[in-house]
């Protein structure tokens, strides 16, 4: 329909996701992620001319306005505000202005050819072969002299372009996990957000090739029923920070043993047949004994394909290099501040990415 | 009333078309009703229009009219304008009724056209009355004289879109933008009052060698011809300002809405002799915009309350030299038939502009007559269905001016910039330029033109409220002397004053604002 207007929307929605206008909070992304659309508000951009206090500038004004209320009378005023919708396609639009592309193939998709044949009967390749037969002899002047004669050259003939045919590797696990500690307090809306996203990101990408499982800890670890992720989202930090009990929940989750959980299932992670992407969100403040932490983590990073570790807040670097140093290359860490803005998002989008 | 055949709609001996579409398929009812309607406007007010198009649109159709009006490039801001129309029908904030567009040429039948657009939410009386409404302003978009000058079209507009396109086509997007939003900031200097200016062109062969050779109003087309530019941003320049040209009417915006209501009350009074349901219905419309207590949409209101003032002096011959001479008394037992109110409008509607209309025709005593009857509706029952929501700051502006002995010039500038009818002059003086810096200065010497010579006791006083009438907008002035200064490439100074009537000087490099209080000030003298 906007045809006259073309794309001046997606114009004026990549200018605010630029300049980061439209902030989105952990229950936007909840809600988005269940397929519902989340209105913004946002303020008016105006291109500033010289004018008067509050009058002269824009000269335009049609129409017969309600009566009632006219605080958004004409849109040009300069208080007054825009509501942006946001729903799942929009947020995959905004992901992808960040840097994020949902069209990169998978690390282990195979490659599926099939070639179009013309063995049953004319088809449109055959047909358009013969219009430019036709079109060559007309151009050159030999139909005029010897009329209709088949005499098909090479550069008349046309094929059927090659449709290469994605097909994803479809096992994969993904894990969450969320420091939920007290010194968690002030960065829970931004590890909830960023939780979000990178599920949405998941979601859109693999659609339901990749299971998503959900951690948090405290001192204590729990995973949380897929089924209830809202649960998983509106923790509230409390308690101290333990990384060890955590680790061990993975380790247990891919032995099959018994371990600390919210959801009747207690589904063994297949470590040995696919791939397991482990993201820890934290403020790397550990308040326990090394010792054990690091003789877990020996044992669990060669099950991992990849490990990620969001550090959020605080500036402690000993955590990280512990963990670098048990197997080099396997972890990459991401340092962010601690508000949902497209420079803070995009790091951690790209970190997952490389 | 003779029944006439309502197939020949004449104007000036010429036939005109009339129809209403929904899509592209013409609709029967509506054609005929508009037909009828255009009828009634020719022959018994003497309205003169050329071809009408009303097509019915669904929201976002007209949402995106809207925005193609304003805005009829492709860039972010026609984004941006769409989603707010779009957003104010949805959550029923300020819905556009109609709205007339721009000519378009129509090829298959060679004729020109106007495009009036009208929602498809309208109620079916909602729309009769719209179509009053409407044959009001192509009124005046076809015999006003500033109107007039004003052209524009759909299918140029629809060149430039192609334009605009290409060139994005070829650079990115961003830089494209860029140069538009730049020139959206200039266009705030294309000189809105070009027959304000009373200026002597130097002799042809005058050997001084300042530059410009005359005051410049048109900052823009200034800018245009002597920066440096590559030819796409020329391009970009020319369209945005041949675009921009539109801005000109704001100049006769009192005029146009004000006339539309008044052949919009017209034709319900019309209505009213047959069918007392409908007009009563019609004539909501007319009182939502113009009753005494609702000045929310000041244009509608001043301007039809003030045509109806007309109406009635110059029906009962309460004007002229002659009429002021006589006592109270005298002048309120006087009684002259002269019927001439609506000659004397059309008069009007052809070749006035809102500032030469408020100033000739809003005298005291129609300030007078509008307090005294917004007195008598603010004590009847008529406030309860405000219930206390009308503006009052409009309603207590007038009333203070009135009872205070206000100058009502005064008065009279204050409505007219709450109209939003005027845009700031600023001029680039006469042999200013050398090459290092730009210099404006900004004009007050058109209030001499309104309000006339003024002692010098007098100008102190009127130079203190011109400073808080007439001050700039801060915060805005100094984004846009910051993108005019880039766009020149050399710093650009401003000569107007603050708030408290002092001389003041905003200087933008392109990244620092400095403000000294010296300088010339604003130029009060012609």
């Amino acid at each position: 329909m906007t045809s006259e207007l073309g794309d001046a929307e997606d114009k004026y929605r990549r200018k605010i996701d630029e300049e980061d206008d439209l902030i989105l909070t952990s229950t936007d992304i909840r809600d988005i992620n269940d397929g519902q659309t989340v209105i913004k508000t946002i303020p008016v951009k105006i291109n500033p001319m010289i004018s008067y206090n509050g009058l002269g500038g824009n000269g335009e004004g049609d129409g017969e306005g309600d009566g009632d209320d006219n605080d958004g009378e004409g849109g040009n005023g300069k208080n007054s505000k825009v509501r942006v919708g946001v729903d799942q396609r929009r947020l995959k639009q905004m992901m992808e202005n960040w840097g994020l592309s949902f069209s990169k193939p998978g690390k282990k998709d195979k490659k599926l050819y099939s070639l179009l044949t013309a063995e049953n009967g004319v088809d449109e390749n055959q047909e358009k072969t013969i219009e430019a037969m036709l079109d060559r002899q007309m151009a050159t002047g030999y139909f005029e002299k010897n009329g209709f004669k088949v005499d098909v050259r090479d550069e008349d003939m046309r094929y059927n372009f090659i449709e290469e045919k994605m097909v994803p590797n479809l096992s994969a696990t993904f894990i969450i996990m969320r420091d939920v500690s007290g010194s968690m307090d002030a960065y829970g809306e931004f590890s909830a957000t960023i939780a979000g996203l990178i599920e949405f990101w998941l979601r859109q990408k693999y659609e339901n090739t990749v299971k998503i499982r959900y951690l948090a800890h405290t001192t204590e670890a729990f995973e949380f029923d897929p089924r209830k992720k809202e649960d998983f989202y509106k923790l509230v930090a409390n308690g101290g920070t333990s990384f060890e009990p955590a680790y061990k929940l993975v380790m247990d989750m891919m032995d099959g043993s018994l371990y600390n959980s919210m959801s009747p299932y207690k589904e063994k992670i297949e470590y040995e047949s696919e791939d397991v992407f482990l993201l820890h969100i934290t403020d790397g403040e550990n308040s326990d004994d090394n010792r054990a932490l690091y003789n877990t983590l020996k044992k669990l990073l060669p099950r991992l394909t990849k490990a990620f570790y969001l550090q959020v807040g605080s500036d402690s670097d000993g955590f990280y290099k512990m963990i670098n140093s048990i197997e080099k290359g396997k972890v990459s860490e991401v340092k962010s501040g601690n508000n949902v803005s497209y420079g803070n998002v995009k790091k951690v989008l790209d970190a997952l990415l490389n | 009333m003779a029944k006439k055949p309502l197939d020949n709609l004449l104007v000036d001996g010429k036939e005109i078309k009339v129809i209403a579409t929904h899509g592209s398929v013409i609709d029967e009812k509506y054609t005929a009703e508009a037909r009828k309607i255009a009828s009634f406007m020719i022959d018994k007010l003497g309205l003169s229009f050329g071809n009408v198009e009303f097509k019915i649109l669904d929201n976002e159709e007209f949402a995106e009219k809207v925005a193609l009006y304003g805005t009829p490039l492709p860039t972010w801001e026609a984004g941006q304008e769409k989603i707010i129309q779009e957003n104010n029908m949805k959550y029923r904030q300020g819905v556009l009724y109609e709205m007339v567009g721009h000519k378009f040429y129509n090829p298959l039948e060679k004729e020109e056209y106007t495009s009036v657009y009208i929602n498809q939410n309208d109620t079916y009386d909602e729309v009769l009355s719209v179509m009053a409404h409407v044959y009001g302003h192509l009124h005046i978009e076809y015999n006003n004289r500033l109107a007039k000058s004003i052209k524009s079209n759909s299918n140029k507009h629809a060149y430039y879109r192609d334009r605009y396109r290409e060139i994005e086509s070829r650079l990115d997007i961003k830089t494209v933008e860029k140069m538009y939003d730049y020139s959206q900031t200039l266009s705030g200097l294309i000189d809105m009052f070009p027959d304000f200016h009373t200026n002597k062109k130097n002799d042809y062969y005058s050997k001084d060698e300042t530059y410009p050779e005359e005051d410049i109003y048109d900052v823009y087309k200034f800018t245009l011809e002597n920066i440096r530019l590559n030819p796409w941003e020329k391009e970009v320049l020319e369209i945005v300002y041949d675009i921009n040209q539109i801005m000109k009417g704001a100049r006769i915006k009192i005029l146009h809405e004000g006339f539309a209501t008044f052949v919009e009350d017209k034709y319900v009074e019309e209505v009213a002799k047959y069918d007392m349901d409908t007009a009563f219905k019609m004539r909501k419309g007319v009182l939502q915009v113009a009753d005494v207590l609702s000045p929310a949409q000041l244009p509608y209101y001043l301007g039809f309350r003030l045509f109806k003032d007309i109406e009635k002096r110059w029906d009962e011959g309460r004007h002229g030299t002659l009429y002021d001479l006589l006592s109270e008394e005298e002048k309120r037992n006087y009684m002259k038939k002269e019927n001439r109110g609506l000659s004397e409008i059309l008069e009007i509607a052809k070749s006035y502009t809102d500032w030469e209309f408020i100033f000739s025709y809003a005298d005291l005593n129609f300030f007078k007559s509008l307090v005294q009857e917004i007195e008598e509706k603010t004590n009847t029952i008529i406030e309860n269905l405000y219930g206390g929501k009308y503006p009052k700051d409009i309603i207590d502006m007038i009333k203070a001016a009135n009872n205070s002995r206000l100058d009502p010039n005064i008065l009279r500038f204050q409505l007219l910039l709450k109209t939003e009818n005027y845009s700031p002059m600023v001029y680039v003086p006469k042999g200013s330029f050398n090459g290092d810096a730009l210099i404006l200065r900004q004009d007050l010497s058109f209030v001499k033109r309104y309000i006339g010579e003024l002692s010098d006791t007098e100008k102190e006083g009127f130079e203190e409220y011109a400073s808080q009438v007439f001050s700039l907008d801060n915060q805005y002035t100094e984004a846009s002397l910051q993108r005019l200064s880039k766009m020149w490439k050399v710093p650009v100074e401003l000569h107007t004053m603050d708030a408290a009537g002092n001389r003041l000087i905003i200087e933008s490099d392109g990244s620092n604002i400095i403000k000294l209080n010296d300088g010339e000030g604003p130029k009060f003298d012609e």
